[in-house]
């Protein structure tokens, strides 16, 4: 490790603290936001919830109801009409419940989004733009090259943008897939969607110049055929790939975990210093799940692998607790927290 | 023909394919090595254009440092003249990059040069240039890992061992760069 890579290491370590720090400030005042305030919106909001909850527990009902009356009249021998009209009837009031309890619940998580989950995050990084119902353009998602696969549906909320002191950032939830259509053997056609990306997509200003791309994606060779095979099958799979020529790593461990494609290899090693490499692997320990990452346009992509709808409210269980809100705030600075872990804002290069 | 000689012919192909396969890589190789030595070179380069500019900026209030800027000045003139990559020319640049580093430490102590925005663009200019240079050296120690696994892993030694061709040195990083502080040793003395 050089003086300059021990140096950023120390100054790093120190943000990171500070960092921990804020959090713990915020968990504090988090707290306070919720005795004064979120805790009396949450009960108003919670309305809705329990009248979404109502109606579907209706539908349920009435299907139960239906299928009790069908069940008591076949054994009474009742002219077979009467089953279809109790059915129709039965299977509409159902539709229309479940209708109601859609629009319901729609409500209660826009507004749940609008007045919680909004104040959360301003409150831990003020000044952020959160928009609910949008999500990274797909002009960001292609810029990145991270996925080179052509996309036929594209979904995404929860969207972010703000700035940590110099570094500009956004992310959002994405999800994005693309669709194959089989023929079975009676000529049926059937469409098939498989995901590409699903997880956070996030993008921020990086600190140095780049005139290059620089590409770090999970390894998978080296890892199931050991490293000279897989070197030897990454190298070859490079010509293919779109991402440029394999580089090699002097880092064992991160390059057992990762694998570097680029059109420059001075420009991948500037890019990736070992502290950085390090970073990147603290990274994928914090995430645990697969991590993909693009330095191209003096940006840096980072598309996080995850299952699940992050930043939601829960339906069945009745109010939000103030450790459910913990959750939400602790994701969104785990989020945050690649700004510092990749020491984003440090600008003692020619980029200011 | 007969078949024995079809068969011969076919392995003598195969046999000079692959030794043509060979002999390309290991070329290729040499020639990264090379290659990824001029990336240095650049750098090098950059920074010499930059000491010039250094040292006119901070010289009027750096009184006390005239001796080392003088000597920044000669060992710039001393490694431009130097051949590239000659055990001279390292050792000077080795040197410039601790006087650089020297230099870079005192202005601190000077508020007038901090609050420059000269200074500060030269400051940035030499992180960059020194980031730039550690990656031209990662790269060309790559490259020569590559070529020494080349000419000692089988089958290519062979072809490598025809060529005459022997391990190339890596890029040593100065031994004071190296070396951890001595935290202990500071507060003995």
């Amino acid at each position: 490790m050089s003086k300059r890579d021990r140096y950023l290491k120390r100054s790093k370590s120190s943000a990171k603290k500070s960092t921990s720090g804020s959090r713990r400030q915020s968990q504090e005042s988090l707290e306070n936001l919720f005795h004064t305030e979120l805790k009396d919106r949450l009960q108003e909001i919670d309305i809705h919830r329990a009248q979404a909850v109502k109606w579907v527990l209706l539908a349920f009902g009435v299907i139960a109801l239906s299928a009790l009356l069908i069940f008591i009249l076949v054994n009474a021998t009742a002219p077979e009409g009467l089953f279809i009209v109790i059915g129709v009837i039965g299977g509409l009031t159902a539709i229309v419940f479940f209708f109601l309890s859609h629009s319901a619940n729609k409500k209660y998580r826009s507004l749940f989004k609008h007045h919680i989950v909004k104040e959360i995050f301003e409150l831990a990084l003020p000044g952020v733009t959160y928009h609910p119902s949008r999500r990274i353009s797909d002009s960001t998602y292609h810029n990145s090259q991270l996925f080179l696969k052509g996309v036929d549906r594209w979904n995404g909320d929860d969207y972010v943008r703000g700035e940590v002191g110099k570094t500009d950032f956004e992310f959002s939830e994405l999800h994005t897939e693309y669709k194959t259509t089989s023929t079975d053997s009676k000529g049926n056609r059937k469409t098939h969607w498989h995901t590409i990306f699903k997880g956070v997509f996030f993008s921020a200003d990086f600190k140095k110049h780049l005139k290059s791309e620089t590409f770090v994606l999970p390894d998978r060779a080296e890892s199931l055929f050991g490293s000279w095979l897989g070197e030897k099958l990454q190298s070859f799979g490079s010509v293919f790939s779109g991402h440029g020529n394999l580089v090699k790593l002097e880092d064992p461990e991160f390059e057992d975990k990762f694998v570097v494609y680029s059109k420059n290899q001075i420009e991948a090693r500037y890019v990736l210093t070992p502290v950085m490499m390090e970073s990147i692997l603290d990274l994928k320990r914090r995430f645990r799940s697969d991590i993909r990452l693009s330095f191209l346009d003096s940006r840096v992509y980072v598309a996080i692998s995850m299952s699940g709808n992050l930043f939601e409210p829960h339906f069945w269980s009745s109010k939000m607790s103030l450790d459910e809100l913990r959750r939400i705030e602790s994701l969104f600075l785990a989020i945050l927290s690649v700004i510092d872990e990749l020491d984003l804002n440090t600008r003692i290069w020619t980029k200011k | 023909m007969d078949p024995l000689t079809i068969i011969l012919i076919g392995v003598g192909v195969f046999l000079l394919l692959i030794f043509i396969v060979i002999y390309n890589g290991l070329v290729g190789k040499k020639n990264a090595v090379e290659n990824a030595f001029s990336g240095i070179d650049v750098q090098l380069k950059k920074r010499h254009d930059l000491i010039p500019n250094l040292v006119s900026s901070v010289k009027a209030y750096m009184k006390h440092e005239k001796e080392t800027l003088e000597n920044l000045t000669g060992l710039r003139a001393q490694a431009m003249q130097a051949p590239p990559g000659s055990g001279e020319r390292i050792r000077l640049e080795d040197q410039i990059t601790e006087k650089l580093s020297g230099i870079m430490v005192q202005v601190e102590d000077y508020p007038e040069l901090k609050a420059s925005e000269n200074v500060l663009q030269l400051q940035r200019s030499l992180n960059e240039v020194e980031a730039q240079l550690s990656a031209s050296r990662r790269t060309f120690n790559a490259t020569v890992n590559a070529f020494n696994n080349a000419i000692e892993m089988i089958p290519s030694s062979i072809v490598a061992s025809m060529l005459g061709y022997t391990r190339k040195e890596y890029f040593q990083v100065e031994e004071a760069e190296r070396k951890s502080p001595d935290v202990d040793g500071m507060f003995n003395s």
